[in-house]
């Protein structure tokens, strides 16, 4: 008998939650939630949501329930390969999962439901599209009342996406500290005076923060919601947060690497021998999984995910994780899915306990894990000592893909600044293949023509 | 600054008294009484902008729909 293991990072809604047996996921639906989950099925609302790709998709099961006294119903809901969060997704992603959560509550209000909740935590990607996840976030609509989500969909949504397209795109990183969003208060007080003149954001997140600060205290009554918020006036906010959210845009420029894959120094003949090894490297290895770290605008995420291989495409840079969001939205590629993430410091466990939005390494390990351009910027600018670095990798994958640039080449030059080699961490081939074959073999290594940089296929070593 | 929000505070304590009963709301996610009460206070604005937008949809529908037929109409003769 497998023991079942509940979600760490479903607890909060009482109406049900997800839980783990074996390699099975499944969620429990709880008594409370029963009228709920029958409103949403029976009124059409599920099969509408999930026929446009917009809700997960489910299967009643009869698997045993994790806890039977307060169980209705166990359903198996399709996995998300990868679960992602709004700290590690670019602001196109952040908007694209705002407008879904509004269509979402539009359509459910029209059969007679409304979201109770609206966090950015319901949201994921799948086929490169966001998806809402959470079965259980509806009930029924109680004409009158105002949206109980309203102020969550704010913190959420508009409040970091207000910060990143008026203030500094590295704002979404309040999402990693406040994971319950971004209060108004902090978020009024950060954005410019010139927001005031945009009604969006003077009436959802200035006018929204002051109330907020100047009625804080007070439990919310029902006696409010009857004060006549009609249907229409409901369409009407949600109509007024789209275009709010819609207003706001970014155009990725003038950051690090946006230009990286024009500017980049390899010649054609380079270029193209290094897909030839990516590729013949893909073929041998079978991946299921690939994650490409310090992807920039995800070429060559593009040639794993073209052969089938779902891949994710990590890159620190902002513009870049955004320039490769919309040319995958284009292209219509489902294997692949960009994200934000600094190696150096990347996304932690978090929430309570430590333990409701998982860390990085905690989301591993990939079957390939692709390193292309990448350790100069660990070693280098992170002052990495490169036993560390293969230690890192080792934890990762079974398969590396790595490419190691020299300390002479001139990106790794540019990297070094001022820096003596002297003041800095060994940093050559010799101390590379060193301490990497700690912990892989080395099956394969080319020298790239027109410069000196090599590509390796490693293998882990056995763990005994 | 577009305009001043110092007032609102005042304004909603004013506005917020008799629209309150003892009951509290159901849900497990606290609202905000100051979301709730932003809703309310703007209810009406917000009623009035969807049916002023919805009615614009419908007439440029309508007036689509008829020049449409006209432009048919033209061309079959």
């Amino acid at each position: 008998m497998i023991e079942p293991l509940k979600a760490a990072g479903s607890f909060r809604d009482p109406a049900g939650f997800i839980f783990r047996r074996g390699e099975d996921l499944l969620r429990q639906v709880n008594h409370s939630g029963r009228d709920d989950y029958d409103r949403l099925i029976d009124s059409g609302l599920y099969r509408s949501l999930v026929d446009d790709d917009l809700l997960i998709p489910h299967e009643e099961d009869s698997e045993a329930p994790y806890d039977a006294p307060l169980a209705y119903r166990v359903l198996r809901p399709q996995v998300i390969p990868f679960v992602s969060y709004p700290y590690e997704w670019s602001f196109g992603q952040l908007k694209d999962a705002a407008l879904l959560t509004l269509e979402i509550q539009r359509r459910a209000i029209e059969r007679g439901l409304s979201l109770k909740d609206a966090s950015a935590y319901n949201v994921q990607f799948r086929g490169g599209k966001p998806i809402f996840i959470d079965t259980l976030s509806f009930e029924a609509y109680r004409p009158g009342e105002p949206w109980v989500a309203y102020r969550q969909f704010c913190e959420h949504f508009l409040a970091p996406l207000a910060l990143m397209s008026t203030v500094d795109i590295r704002l979404n990183q309040l999402c990693r500290t406040n994971i319950d969003g971004v209060p108004l208060d902090l978020a009024s007080r950060l954005l410019p005076k010139r927001s005031f003149l945009d009604f969006g954001l003077a009436l959802h997140l200035h006018a929204h923060a002051r109330l907020q600060s100047s009625r804080g205290g007070q439990p919310s009554k029902q006696g409010q919601a009857r004060a006549g918020f009609s249907q229409r006036a409901m369409l009407g906010l949600l109509e007024s947060l789209r275009g709010a959210v819609s207003r706001r845009r970014w155009k990725p420029a003038g950051t690090e690497w946006a230009n990286y894959t024009q500017d980049h120094l390899y010649t054609p003949k380079a270029l193209a021998q290094k897909e030839r090894l990516v590729l013949e490297f893909l073929a041998r290895t079978e991946p299921r999984s690939l994650w490409d770290l310090g992807a920039n605008t995800g070429h060559f995420s593009r040639l794993a995910a073209g052969r089938g291989i779902p891949t994710l495409s990590f890159d620190l840079d902002p513009a870049c994780v955004e320039l490769n969001y919309q040319q995958t939205l284009v292209s219509k590629n489902l294997n692949l899915l960009p994200l934000l993430l600094d190696l150096r410091n990347p996304s932690p466990a978090s929430g309570w306990r430590n333990n409701e939005r998982m860390s990085f390494l905690g989301r591993g390990p990939a079957d390939l894990v692709l390193a292309l351009a990448l350790v100069h910027h660990l070693a280098i600018s992170g002052n990495l000592p490169l036993p560390e670095i293969a230690s890192f990798f080792d934890e990762l994958t079974p398969w590396l893909v790595i490419e190691f640039v020299p300390p002479d080449d001139p990106q790794a030059l540019r990297l070094a600044g001022s820096r003596s080699s002297s003041g800095r961490h060994p940093y050559d081939q010799e101390a590379f293949e060193q301490s990497f074959k700690s912990y892989f073999h080395i099956q394969i290594s080319e020298r790239l023509v027109d410069c000196g940089r090599v590509l390796y296929l490693m293998r882990r070593k056995d763990r005994r | 600054m577009g305009y001043s929000l110092d007032l609102l505070p005042q304004l909603t304590t004013i506005l917020g008294q008799g629209t309150t009963e003892p009951s509290v709301l159901l849900g497990y996610l606290d609202p905000g009484s100051g979301s709730m009460f932003l809703q309310i206070m703007i209810a009406s604005l917000l009623s009035g902008m969807f049916f002023l937008r919805t009615s614009i949809a419908s007439i440029k529908a309508y007036a689509l729909r008829t020049f449409s037929k006209t432009d048919q109409g033209l061309g079959t003769r």
